[in-house]
């Protein structure tokens, strides 16, 4: 296996700590456990708020249109379907629209402009879908929406 | 490696910590570096190894917190001792 070297510099005091704390755990050398903290700092972090990725498939789902409710077809990754269109009803190809949808209820949730960009929308949501237990993401969208502008 | 450490450590710090990293690694803590605007993986690892020593500190200061709460000042020391066996 290819391994990388790095140097960190500390500080005298830093560099007590660190030695007491790898001892502490039973680490071999403080680099190890330099190593360990930075492996464990970033997978906290990605269990606290990395966007889930999903899995989508063809499908069809019904959807609230501002005309009224339709089956349409698109993508589906449950909870979640995208279709190629806007809140007026299916749109031709490269029209640019592609509407996210929470199967569940059929309620749109937001209409963007590609449809990678309706996927990564529903792998940050998925987060408060799994945090609601299930239950329609129902957080603050307004740090969310931005980044996928329509 | 060839970067610089000079911007991210504070003046002082002239210990040297050698640290091995397989390619995953390397990736992750650069890749962490640049997020959190600092000049080098070195510096991420030091940031990161003190507060994983600051958070364990406070964790274990709220433990204590709980054990005086539950058993009145000094509590927290009492079951310690009778955890290790001390009178």
């Amino acid at each position: 296996m290819k391994v990388a070297s790095y140097t960190v510099h500390a500080d005298a005091q830093q560099s007590v700590r660190w030695n007491r704390a790898a001892e502490g755990e039973g680490f071999t050398s403080t680099g190890a456990w330099l190593a360990a903290a930075a492996d464990s700092y970033l997978k906290a972090r990605a269990r606290a708020g990395m966007p889930i990725p999903l899995s989508w498939r063809k499908g069809r789902f019904r959807v609230e249109l501002q005309g009224g409710g339709a089956e349409l077809p698109g993508f589906v990754s449950m909870p979640f379907g995208a279709f190629r269109g806007t809140a007026a009803g299916r749109g031709v190809q490269a029209c640019h629209r592609y509407t996210l949808v929470y199967i569940p209820a059929g309620r749109i949730l937001a209409t963007v402009r590609t449809y990678q960009q309706c996927k990564a929308l529903a792998a940050e949501l998925a987060r408060l879908w799994v945090r609601g237990d299930g239950s329609e993401p129902s957080g603050n969208p307004v740090p969310v929406l931005p980044i996928h502008p329509a | 490696m060839g970067w610089d450490s000079k911007p991210s450590y504070p003046p002082g710090a002239g210990q040297k910590v050698p640290v091995r990293a397989t390619d995953a690694q390397k990736a992750a803590w650069e890749a962490a570096a640049r997020k959190h605007r600092m000049a080098s993986a070195g510096a991420f690892l030091a940031w990161a190894g003190d507060l994983y020593i600051a958070l364990h500190r406070a964790w274990e200061d709220a433990v204590q917190e709980h054990e005086d709460a539950l058993e009145g000042p000094g509590g927290a020391d009492r079951r310690r001792r009778e955890r290790e066996g001390q009178p």
